[in-house]
């Protein structure tokens, strides 16, 4: 099996698309953290005032300095239906950040949003990688040769399965060191690096451990590489990279949508979904209700654990390699 | 060594088709005899590729045996196939990379080294141009790189399909003597082929199938002894149609072959030039017409319906 691994790394390596998509793919990841970095820069003296011009334009104008008259009025006259007694006034007063695009950056938002990006970029490179990789071997023919020289199926779909899977997990790992390192450099300059999180429900704030953002991160590398074995196990299982991509495709752009149109309920049962409390450790869907009672509409939440969300991809990912495997092992070969 | 390095007994295949499904391969019983070259014959759609196929684990029988080197395939197949090179139907490499990489990757997972990647492109004649990418070869250099490929397991039995297809006649000559040296060598070489007198040039045995049967089968002596057409000679007479109205009105027989006249039925030549000598037919040509291969293939074939 090692060695068989060693040439399908070879031959991986041979491979220009494969290559280039990985290039791509790592270029694609840079730029994100490219963008990430220009947003996280702090705003420069000029803007500072420019902002301060506005603020100071904005005081200057009648209609607000009247407003903010008739606010601290009604408030010291007990209030009315416009201005309450407990409203403070002063919090209408423009400050200079409110002209300025820009916010610290904080280190585990700017993980969270940077791992998602990095691992949607990946992941799709690599199932894309795994689908090239196994179709041009039944394109070209070549598959048939390599059997000439290893007639074990199994073990020839393990090696190439394992390379794929390899290199996307080394490559995926590449992307989560440059994410974990740019949010940590960008918020230990500008912002925050404590380790605090926000209550998707309530928006409180959480403490985390490293364990979690860890715990993150393993998942992402677990998404990419699946992302390879998937896409490699429908190629081979439909002996066409064109089909194994129009499938996917075809899913993701047409069928999520068809199945959310037949129903409201399967969403929660829908890939993406799944996906999405796998990456971000759960997935909410607010459920509303179709009559509303007179205290107002309390939605149901219905909440998928990352746990969910990577049985769900677990069990898909093995079987389509598992019917793969099956149907390379049982079906003659050109 | 077993007797015979392949044997099938009562092999069939049969394909799924829009008209239902078609036997390719009908109870064939095929022995290869260890050594030598053997020519494997047939038309086309006979099922010669199928059963290369069939015996190398591409594709799974319907019913039959099918055992190589003695092992039955494709259950001990592992243990054979490294013994065995083979080119079925087209030579299938990947495209994208270089000729010396395309084998550099299959050498690696049958664990040799560049030197025999060097000698193997040596053999062929493709050293010069190992550096090119596979998809830039014309169909004759793919066709030696192939040859190339199954050379590095040094193998004792070698299955070439149709080798010689795409090449030009330097290229044909070049591969016929490979074979022969590679047979010399004590490596037994199956070439299945429609290009017979190819094969009667380089084989020792042959065997004929036709519709996924065999026809025929023995050594080449033996199979062209076994053909019923009587012997002919060729002639050149001034004047062919009277000299071919002469013979047949004492019983022999004869065709046009160009401006000549094959004349068949005669017990010795002497009895043709006596004949027409005696009518003042003088020859200036005879030559003997030995039984070929391609004549005994298409007698068996044509007989056969096929």
């Amino acid at each position: 099996m090692t060695a068989g691994l060693r040439v399908e790394l070879l031959r991986l390596r041979s491979r220009r698309a494969v290559l280039l998509l990985v290039l791509l793919g790592l270029l694609g990841c840079v730029l994100l953290i490219g963008f990430a970095v220009t947003d996280a820069v702090p705003p420069s003296a000029a803007e500072l005032a420019s902002a301060k011009a506005q603020v100071d334009q904005q005081l200057a104008d009648p209609e607000f300095q009247q407003m903010l008259t008739e606010c601290r009025t009604a408030v010291t006259a007990g209030g009315n239906s416009q201005f309450p007694a407990d409203l403070d006034c002063d919090q209408m007063l423009p400050k200079a950040e409110y002209f300025v695009d820009w916010r610290a950056p904080d280190f585990v938002e700017q993980f969270r949003v940077l791992l998602l990006g990095i691992t949607g970029i990946l992941t799709l490179v690599f199932a894309l990688a795994g689908v090239t990789f196994a179709g041009a071997d039944w394109s070209s023919g070549s598959i048939g040769t390599q059997l000439l020289f290893e007639s074990r199926r199994g073990r020839v779909f393990g090696s190439k399965l394992g390379a794929i899977t390899l290199v996307a997990l080394v490559i995926g790992a590449v992307g989560v060191l440059l994410a974990w390192g740019a949010s940590y450099w960008m918020a230990s300059k500008w912002g925050t690096t404590a380790l605090i999180g926000n209550d998707p429900v309530t928006g409180a704030q959480v403490p985390l451990s490293r364990t979690d953002l860890v715990g993150r991160a393993l998942r992402a590398l677990a998404l990419i590489g699946g992302g390879g074995a998937g896409g490699f196990a429908l190629a081979m299982m439909f002996r066409s990279s064109l089909v194994a991509v129009g499938l996917v495709a075809g899913y993701g752009l047409v069928g999520e949508a068809v199945l959310r149109s037949v129903s409201s309920g399967v969403e929660p049962y829908l890939l993406s979904s799944r996906v999405a409390a796998f990456l971000d450790g759960q997935y909410l869907i607010y459920r509303y209700p179709n009559v509303c009672g007179t205290s107002g509409c309390e939605a149901e939440i219905i909440r998928i654990s990352a746990l969910q969300g990577g049985a769900y991809i677990g069990v898909l990912i093995v079987v389509v390699t598992v019917a793969s495997l099956l149907l390379f092992r049982r079906r003659d070969v050109a | 060594m077993p007797e015979f390095v392949i044997e099938t007994r009562g092999l069939r295949k049969s394909f799924r088709t829009r008209h239902g499904r078609q036997t390719a391969v009908d109870g064939l019983d095929l022995a290869v005899p260890a050594g030598g070259v053997h020519g494997f014959l047939g038309p086309n759609g006979s099922g010669k590729t199928t059963t290369i196929r069939m015996v190398l684990g591409l594709a799974r029988a319907d019913a039959g045996t099918v055992r190589l080197f003695g092992a039955e395939v494709p259950k001990s197949l592992p243990s054979v196939l490294g013994r065995v090179g083979a080119v079925v139907e087209q030579p299938r490499l990947f495209p994208g990379i270089t000729g010396r990489r395309n084998l550099q990757v299959l050498a690696r997972s049958i664990n040799q080294d560049d030197r025999r990647v060097d000698a193997a492109l040596a053999a062929v004649g493709l050293t010069d141009r190992a550096g090119d990418r596979y998809k830039a070869y014309s169909l004759g250099m793919k066709q030696r790189l192939a040859i190339a490929a199954t050379l590095l397991k040094q193998p004792d039995l070698l299955v070439l399909d149709e080798p010689t297809n795409g090449l030009d006649p330097a290229g044909i000559r070049e591969i016929r003597d490979l074979i022969r040296a590679l047979a010399a060598d004590g490596t037994t070489v199956l070439i299945s082929s429609h290009i017979l007198a190819e094969v009667q040039q380089v084989c020792d045995s042959v065997s004929i199938i036709g519709r996924g049967r065999l026809l025929a089968g023995g050594s080449v002596a033996e199979v062209l002894r076994s053909t019923t057409r009587p012997s002919e000679v060729r002639v050149r007479v001034p004047d062919p149609a009277a000299a071919a109205e002469l013979l047949q009105g004492n019983g022999l027989t004869s065709r046009p072959d160009g401006e000549l006249l094959l004349v068949g039925g005669a017990a010795e030549p002497a009895q043709i030039t006596r004949l027409l000598a005696e009518r003042g037919i003088y020859l200036s040509e005879l030559t003997p017409v030995s039984a070929d291969l391609e004549s005994v293939f298409l007698q068996i074939t044509e007989g056969e319906g096929l």
